[in-house]
């Protein structure tokens, strides 16, 4: 014998839900709607240093685009794939990078290649790239990737960061008006973004991705302890016997 | 059918705030309204945390949503209100959810250490739903055992 439901909530004795329920319905559509059309601008308008163009950000692959840290005869090479925005980079920066530049590529032991991988065009990643290669004419990339990274969490969501990385330049040691003229003139926007196309052709899909000796890193490596095996077991014995 | 009824209500306003942040992942939107302050939702949205299995966290919020909005709704027409497979749907998509939900804010407060102000509202929105099927799932119980529901 079938039971009555009395509980009708809000079902007429036609069944079904009443015209309240698609009222409501309707109401959220409309709300949510006005919602997405009013939030599109965004919290704040992203300023790039000037409208990037697209000449520049189009660029072939080039492996030579990457900066150097170490010795160029270093028996082990490790190739680093990162986004200045990206939160994984700065804590590998912060955990591991600067502890194994320390130890390996200080003592002649690794060469250290750092790609730019900016993940969007529409961060502040490329700024960020811009403002540590300006550094880099005066021999101060490694300082300004540093302090840029340890910052992360102050410029990342900036609309316009330009001030923050003046400070950071100043901060890193660079003549802050020559660091300015090369930001403002965005001439390393073409390396940025050939540095990424390589880390396309070479399959980046994340960041960090370190290659050590054109190997691709398995992501649970990155870590100091793993990296460290990882470099011990490629550099060449120094007490073998015999010349090559 | 007021407890389906409230679940769509909230799988439509969830669906429109998946729909913002996937926007925002398109790179339709420039940014997002996310309040001041160093933790804010771009941090989070463009972490490596904000893609799984390939595709935006957002999408699959669109997609469950969706999915969980559609199933409410037939859920109070007489003609799929009773049929079991409604409620079994809703409840498999509610411990999905909940499960996700549970995983994503994990990584904000104890990976990320920062909190997106919509992805907590999202959060709110599942976990209401999952509380909302829960319940339902008592007063079957109570109907099974010969009571009145």
């Amino acid at each position: 014998m079938a039971k009555r439901n009395r509980k009708s909530g809000g079902r007429k004795s036609s069944g079904g839900p009443g015209k309240t329920f698609y009222i409501v319905l309707a109401l959220v559509v409309a709300v949510g709607a006005v919602a997405l059309f009013a939030l599109r601008g965004g919290g704040g308008e992203r300023t790039p240093v000037r409208p990037m163009s697209v000449a520049a950000l189009n660029q072939p692959a080039d492996p030579s685009a990457g900066i150097v840290a170490g010795s160029a005869d270093a028996p082990v090479t490790l190739a680093e794939f990162a986004d200045y925005t990206c939160p994984h980079c700065a804590e590998f920066t912060r955990m591991t990078g600067r502890a194994l530049r320390q130890n390996y590529v200080e003592t002649g032991k690794v060469k250290w290649i750092f790609y730019d991988f900016p993940l969007s065009r529409k961060t502040n990643a490329i700024p960020a790239a811009l403002a540590a290669r300006c550094a880099s004419d005066q021999g101060k990339y490694w300082p300004m990737h540093d302090i840029l990274f340890a910052n992360q969490l102050e410029w990342v969501t900036s609309g316009d960061p330009r001030g923050r990385f003046e400070d950071y330049a100043g901060q890193a040691g660079v003549d802050v008006s020559q660091w300015k003229d090369c930001y403002e003139s965005q001439k390393y926007l073409p390396r940025i973004m050939a540095s990424r196309a390589y880390g396309d052709q070479l399959g980046v899909d994340a960041t960090p991705t370190l290659f050590l000796n054109g190997k691709r890193v398995p992501i649970r490596q990155v870590e100091y302890g793993s990296l460290e095996k990882l470099i011990q077991q490629a550099t060449p014995s120094e007490s073998s016997t015999g010349s090559p | 059918m007021r407890r389906r009824m409230a679940i769509a209500v909230l799988a439509l306003i969830g669906l429109f705030i998946s729909l913002y942040l996937l926007f925002y992942h398109l790179g339709w939107y420039g940014g997002l309204v996310c309040g001041s302050g160093a933790h804010a939702c771009e941090y989070v949205q463009t972490s490596r945390y904000a893609r799984f299995l390939g595709w935006p966290v957002p999408g699959w919020g669109v997609a469950w949503y969706a999915s969980v909005f559609g199933i409410a709704l037939l859920g109070v027409q007489p003609t799929f209100g009773d049929h079991p497979w409604t409620g079994r749907l809703l409840s498999l998509l509610a411990v999905g959810g909940l499960a996700f939900t549970i995983y994503l804010t994990s990584v904000e407060l104890f990976v990320l250490r920062a909190v997106c102000r919509w992805c907590v509202g999202s959060a709110a929105i599942t976990t209401a739903i999952f509380a909302l099927v829960a319940w339902g799932w008592g007063k079957e119980r109570e109907a099974s055992g010969g009571r009145e529901a």
